[in-house]
């Protein structure tokens, strides 16, 4: 008794820092301390995660190994990440920070519990509760009110857990349990099923809505481009490692007997993200819209390669994912190291000259940049490389072609940011930042200086956590 | 042997990482420049007096890096007397066009950064030998130059800046494509000149042949794809980076260089004879559109437009035997080249300056007028230097191979060097006399620097390697 109690600390942890959150008095001049508290709890959350990685939170209905260890290690660093970066915006703006942490504590809590689980009932849960975070966030940290983003992803959340309930009852009418086992089991006796067809893709399209697959990414897209910097960050870095992490664990466990039927679904949906994310970044003026299309067309790529949901495609996929992860936190922190005169930049021609004024952040901003297109000697290069490489191995050469030309077409859309950077006349006098934004990128920069250097790091235990998962 | 062979790369390197902290706006980026330049030409002269000259291998330098041991990937950097002595004239022409710099260009440290990485990358290039490390610097040199181009190039449009990175950066992934072909059937990285031994279906050898074609046909200005490149040269008014963008098609001959070593491979062999006559055809096309413009960097650029032409139909017409012609020839091309535009760069700023006609500007500045004589007449293949000899092996191999071809080469390089005398014509003619009498002429510093750079090409007339052997 007293073991599963232990077992359950991080959940405790940050069960708990909710609710203080949520009690204590919200007040402007409070900030230091609720960053610092959420600092405190989630670093400690994080300690009892890493020790007790291999033990179940929910006994039956979770399961650690290393492969969860890995994207909550993702789930946690970026929480810290956007938790250091955001508190200097929301003292800057005179904003109360206790909505935003409250939103990153409950992404924490159910996205590890979405990492964890092996029983379906509870990644449905798992996932109605993150949506409706996310949803407080969009609802509760607003400047403009030019978009109802809030309004469209309130719709778009109905909708999914409608769809939610409808795979619960289909799968469970047919296996009488929640259990991963249990579904696999009776899905490999029932291939050709097309109600357990339908209701395994409507879980699919719920969790490819959360990560913002095209032709889902509407809300994605057009709520990163017009909601605040740490929210924009929070979506793009945070439950996203939940939301992949939650994916992959689905899709290896529950339906892997499924995938030959899935091939051409994941295939179709993968092109039209590449499409989608490509030609709607070029489409843009909006520099988040422009990044939130390049991860749509980022995450078609992690989609077509992991399709078979193999050992070598699973590991290929994380690869690209994590090294996405490096570059686009990266270029996160050299957004909250611009600004004109207390306002965070939106617009391409909002970024003209900043290299002028603030020559290190745009250097690194840009360098961030030429990673997501896969020059060498950046980081980009390795995933890019490793995604490629894998769809050759596997004869997909029209895949890999395609990905190559949208590939030139998202270029377009990364070369006008760089423009406006370094090409244009600075019109405009850029705030000085803070040096916590300078160490932030620079650790970042440290970081994938290491990893290019020796790669081994990143693949041989990347590639040990994720064989976990398949023992 | 091998002792101060990883200095090459680790030097410029060294000197990127000194100028990210050096101040702005004052001349030390310049020094680290000036002085890792100065060091690595210093280290490849070493070199090149290392290797045994009456050996007919190309004995190399070889160092390994383990880099992904999981996938076979070794980085492998090795430097042979074919690509020291290209990495002699590279570190000469830069040597001229940083000391060409205009006093505030000087202090520019993003200039002097990018240009050293630039450096960093063509070394890191020319040393080379398997194809991961080939590609990691075939495309990590497009960054500088592209950020460069933006910065200083004065271009207009939003649209021929895009192209510019649009068609390098296609030719990169080209490129790509062909490395991870070769790392399918190979089953890890490949040293460049096994390449053609690796044994796979007739399909993919085309992809691969096709793709490697491709990325190196995308840097140099061979028809059609010679827009970009005239487009993005005409603005260019710094000497650094204008010898930077000429750089770039010597890349893309250099892989051709190195990927055909052996013989022409088998997947690309039907396609040849088009790429020889889109050469050629190029060759006189450029040559003429070099007479019509007025501007002398423009003519310079269609000068070497049609000698790169001339350097990559010898790589694919005549045996491996002229390929050290080549890089005697190259030596001389890129320290001429880079000592024009210098040069015109320094006539054209003291027209500006005295705000008089570009016409009869040589009139007024005797001594630059001497030495912008003699790389004119160098340059349009006058025996004055070790380029005379190996173009005429060169272009004489060629009236061998094929009478027709050599005489459409021999008549594109008559028209180039017309080209070339008439500006220096036009520049000498005092007949309209400018309104100002006295124009500074060049330092003695300046004279002194570029007396030396003669005198190296002069004795290389007698002596191709004087200095090294």
């Amino acid at each position: 008794m007293l073991e599963s109690i232990i077992y359950l600390s991080p959940l405790i942890v940050l069960l708990s820092s909710i609710f203080i959150l949520m009690f204590s008095e919200h007040n402007e001049e409070e900030q230091y301390r609720c960053f610092k508290f959420s600092k405190i709890m989630m670093i400690t959350a994080f300690v009892f995660t890493v020790i007790f990685y291999n033990k179940p939170l929910i006994a039956e209905v979770t399961s650690g190994n290393q492969y969860t260890l890995l994207f909550e290690c993702l789930l946690y660093g970026g929480s810290l990440a956007l938790l250091y970066l955001s508190r200097k915006w929301f003292a800057s703006m005179g904003m109360s920070g206790y909505t935003f942490c409250g939103g990153i504590f409950v992404a924490l809590l159910f996205g590890s519990l979405l990492i964890r689980s092996s029983n379906l009932l509870l990644s449905v849960v798992c996932c109605v509760f993150m949506m409706m975070g996310n949803y407080a966030l969009l609802k509760g940290i607003t400047i403009k009110k030019e978009f109802n983003s809030d309004r469209v992803y309130l719709f778009a959340m109905v909708f999914c857990i409608l769809l939610l309930a409808m795979a619960l009852l289909v799968l469970y009418q047919y296996t009488d349990s929640f259990d991963y086992t249990q579904i696999r089991e009776v899905l490999s006796a029932n291939t050709r099923n097309i109600w357990l067809f339908a209701a395994v893709a409507a879980m699919l399209t719920v969790l490819m809505f959360m990560l913002g697959l095209a032709p889902l990414h509407f809300w994605f897209t057009e709520t990163l481009g017009g909601t605040v910097l740490p929210v924009f960050a929070y979506f793009i870095i945070v439950p996203i490692c939940a939301c992949w992490g939650g994916f992959i664990r689905f899709n290896t466990e529950a339906i892997l007997p499924f995938s030959e039927n899935l091939y051409l679904f994941y295939k179709t949906i993968a092109l039209i993200s590449i499409t989608l994310g490509a030609l709607g970044a070029c489409s843009v003026q909006n520099v988040r819209k422009i990044l939130a299309y390049g991860t749509v067309y980022h995450w078609g790529i992690v989609l077509l390669v992991m399709q078979s949901f193999s050992l070598n495609a699973v590991n290929t996929g994380v690869i690209y994912i994590l090294v996405y992860l490096l570059a686009m936190y990266g270029i996160c922190a050299c957004l909250f190291g611009l600004k004109i005169k207390g306002e965070y930049l939106f617009m391409l021609g909002e970024f003209e000259g900043a290299a002028y004024k603030r020559p290190y952040i745009s250097a690194m901003m840009t360098i961030f940049i030429f990673s997501l297109l896969g020059i060498p000697p950046f980081l980009g290069f390795f995933g890019v490389f490793s995604a490629l490489s894998y769809l050759a191995e596997h004869d997909s050469f029209y895949q890999f072609g395609y990905i190559m030309l949208m590939l030139i077409v998202l270029s377009y859309a990364y070369v006008q940011i760089i423009k406006n950077l370094y090409f244009e006349k600075s019109k405009e006098n850029f705030d000085r930042a803070d040096s916590g934004i300078y160490t932030a990128v620079l650790i970042n920069a440290l970081l994938m200086i290491v990893i290019m250097l020796k790669p081994q790091y990143l693949l041989q235990d990347v590639y040990k956590m994720i064989e976990s998962l398949f023992l | 042997m091998t002792d101060i062979f990883p200095l090459l790369l680790l030097l410029p390197l060294l000197g990127c990482l000194f100028i990210l902290f050096a101040k702005k706006n004052d001349n030390n980026s310049f020094h680290v420049v000036l002085f890792t330049l100065l060091s690595n030409l210093a280290v490849i002269v070493r070199l090149l007096t290392q290797i045994n000259r009456d050996n007919n291998d190309l004995q190399s330098f070889h160092i390994a890096y383990s880099w992904l041991e999981s996938k076979g990937i070794e980085l492998v950097m090795d430097a042979n007397l074919f690509s020291l002595l290209v990495l002699l004239g590279i570190y000469v022409a830069f040597i001229i066009a940083v000391v060409g710099l205009t006093p505030q260009q000087r202090k520019n440290k993003s200039q002097m950064l990018l240009g050293l990485y630039f450096v960093w990358n063509v070394t890191g290039l020319l040393c080379a030998n398997d194809m991961v490390s080939f590609y990691i610097f075939f495309a990590g040199m497009l960054i500088p130059l592209f950020l460069l181009i933006g910065l200083y190039g004065n271009i207009k449009k939003n649209s021929t800046l895009y192209l510019f990175f649009a068609f390098n950066y296609a030719g990169i992934l080209c490129l790509l494509t062909a490395m991870l072909f070769v790392y399918k059937y190979h089953q890890g990285n490949v040293e460049l000149q096994d390449i053609a031994l690796i044994k796979m279906p007739a399909g993919a050898a085309v992809v691969v042949w096709t793709s490697v074609c491709m990325a190196f046909i995308s840097r140099i200005p061979i028809w059609p794809f010679h827009y970009w490149i005239s487009s993005i040269n005409s603005g260019l008014r710094s000497s650094l980076v204008y010898v930077m963008t000429n750089m770039l098609p010597l890349t893309g001959l250099y892989g051709f260089l190195r990927f055909w070593q052996i013989t022409i491979p088998k997947g690309i062999l039907p396609f040849v004879p088009v790429v020889e006559i889109f050469g050629i055809m190029t060759m006189l096309f450029i040559a003429l559109i070099g007479l019509s413009h007025k501007d002398f960097l423009q003519k310079l650029f269609s000068y070497n437009t049609v000698y790169y032409l001339l350097f990559l139909l010898t790589t694919i017409m005549l045996p491996e035997a002229y390929i050290i012609n080549i890089a005697y020839s190259l030596i001389t091309f890129l320290i001429v080249n880079s000592s024009l535009t210098v040069l015109d760069l320094w006539a054209e700023n003291a027209c500006e300056e005295n705000n008089c006609d570009y016409r009869g500007i040589l009139a007024y500045m005797p001594r630059l007028a001497v030495i912008f004589a003699f790389f004119v007449l160098v340059a349009v293949g006058l025996p004055l230097s070790a380029m005379f000899w190996n173009n005429f092996v060169l272009i004489s191999a060629f009236f061998r191979t094929s009478f027709t071809q050599g005489l459409l080469m021999m008549i594109a390089i008559c028209i180039i060097s017309t080209a070339l005398l008439y500006e220096l014509f036009i520049m000498r003619d005092a007949t309209n006399k400018n309104p100002v009498i006295e124009i500074e002429d060049i330092s003695d510093t300046k004279v002194a620097f570029l007396m030396a750079v003669i005198v190296f090409l002069f004795v290389s007339f007698f002596n191709p390697l004087w200095f090294a052997f």
